[in-house]
């Protein structure tokens, strides 16, 4: 336990010296948002109707983006091989970095998306339909996204193809995480979508760790 | 039967043992073919409702079975690559997932080609058309992860994940997808939704889901060998088989 939580401290505190690289994910999701109104059609019946869309591309994206920086450095320092050699459950740690990488990139999205969804004119007495579908859905995101993370860990610049391999997967948490959003707009209850969120979110949790620790080892057989 | 199943793993047993195999799945798969095509092509009756056209359905079918076929294979032989580090495995993920993004472009085009006589347009975003594209990305994902990697054997692991990753995300896909279609939609055309075939249709269509079957096999256990080959070439199995000119 001990150990656990020195682990967390040392993720928190990389990540708060680096907290200007670590906004770089939030600020990219902003941009996409307001990029959509500039190429389309600026009027709010048009702009509230795909602001779910907008808001999840943004998200995914911005996932994406900063998933470069969950294992890169880690893997260059050889922090990946004194890891696997020690006697610590690779999961665990794992889960431990998803959770601050998540925390530093994915929370700020989330609550970014609130001005964002005003912005795109999306009615705001169901913004929360939108927040809770990101709270549910962008730390699936990031644990998924750890599995590609791992996999390209060892070359020397994986980002296009992690986004290549990982898009695909985030079809299931972009179709319900949205469709929250969508649903409220129509009026529609939401605790379906939000179930199956939070039932993906279980598994991720329990299964993501361990493919990712398996890529990670695999990354790191070559060096 | 177990030591076998090991020793088949290994380059120089699986070589002409595949190579037999090979010949074994490709003569019953050709002489299926052929038959099958002129079931489908001449025999079978013409469509009363949608004419002609309704023959794309011998093309689209086995295309689409084998992209569906193809990717679960490559998640078992992934398991077995992942566990047992099976050499044969680890090559047939790679050299089935080029036939198999092969199988589901053609699945998709010979759907859209159909569909524009058809449904009156080329794509639907319907749940079928939707994952079946998806699936297209995830054999795209494993070449390009293969193509990234330098080191072949350690491509074939990470390769090995990404398809089991996948395999375990395409029911969810399929089923999420299918849920948004429902949600956003109406009633959507499904080719099953007609009655049931006519035998002298049905018959051919099965002829050639099965040949095509076959033949893939064909194809990926020469695309094996030759790859086994290749990153065997210093080995001295190799060598003896190239002396020998077989």
């Amino acid at each position: 336990m001990r150990g656990v939580t020195a682990l967390l401290r040392r993720e928190l505190q990389r990540y708060w010296r680096r907290r200007g690289d670590a906004l770089q994910a939030p600020l990219i999701f902003c941009l996409i948002c307001l990029l959509f109104p500039l190429g389309g059609v600026p009027s709010p019946e048009h702009l509230a109707r795909y602001a779910p869309a907008v808001i999840w591309a943004g998200a995914l994206t911005a996932c994406i983006f900063g998933l470069e920086a969950l294992y890169r450095q880690e893997m260059a320092e050889g922090w990946v091989d004194a890891m696997l050699l020690s006697a610590w459950p690779m999961p665990l740690v794992l889960f431990i970095k998803a959770l601050v990488h998540w925390l530093f990139t994915g929370l700020p999205v989330v609550l970014l998306a609130w001005p964002m969804s005003r912005a795109l004119y999306f009615p705001a007495e169901q913004v929360s339909a939108i927040l809770y579908g990101l709270l549910l859905g962008t730390p699936v995101l990031v644990l998924l996204g750890g599995i590609g993370a791992g996999l390209t860990a060892g070359m020397g610049r994986g980002g296009l193809l992690t986004s290549l391999l990982m898009l695909p997967l985030y079809v299931p948490v972009l179709i319900f995480g949205a469709g929250c959003g969508v649903a409220a707009h129509d009026g529609l209850p939401i605790t379906g979508q939000l179930y199956l969120l939070a039932c993906m979110l279980v598994a991720a949790m329990f299964l993501a760790p361990w493919a990712s620790a398996a890529a990670l080892k695999i990354a790191s057989e070559s060096s | 039967m177990w030591l076998w199943f090991h020793r088949l793993g290994s380059g120089p047993t699986f070589y002409p043992f595949a190579g037999r195999l090979a010949w074994l799945l490709a003569i019953p798969g050709l002489l299926l073919l052929l038959h099958g095509l002129y079931g489908a092509l001449w025999a079978a009756p013409v469509d009363y409702q949608q004419g002609q056209g309704y023959r794309m359905i011998f093309v689209h079918v086995p295309a689409a079975w084998l992209s569906l076929f193809i990717y679960s294979s490559m998640a078992v032989a992934a398991v077995v690559a992942l566990i047992w580090r099976m050499k044969v495995a680890e090559v047939y993920i790679i050299d089935a997932a080029i036939p198999g993004a092969g199988f589901t472009a053609a699945a998709l085009i010979t759907g859209m080609l159909w569909g524009k006589p058809m449904w009156g347009t080329y794509w639907v975003w319907d749940a079928r058309l939707t994952s079946e594209l998806i699936l297209l990305f995830l054999y795209l994902g494993v070449l390009a992860l293969d193509q990234a990697i330098e080191d072949k054997r350690q491509a074939a692991r990470a390769c090995a994940l990404l398809a089991l990753v996948g395999a375990v995300n395409v029911p969810i896909v399929h089923y999420s997808v299918e849920w948004w279609n429902t949600l956003h939609q109406g009633p959507t055309v499904s080719k099953f939704d007609s009655p049931s075939m006519d035998m002298r249709m049905l018959v051919p269509l099965l002829e050639l889901t099965l040949a095509s079957t076959l033949l893939f096999g064909t194809i990926v256990l020469v695309r094996m060998r030759a790859t086994l080959l290749w990153r065997e070439r210093h080995s001295r199995w190799v060598g003896e088989i190239v002396e020998a000119g077989q």
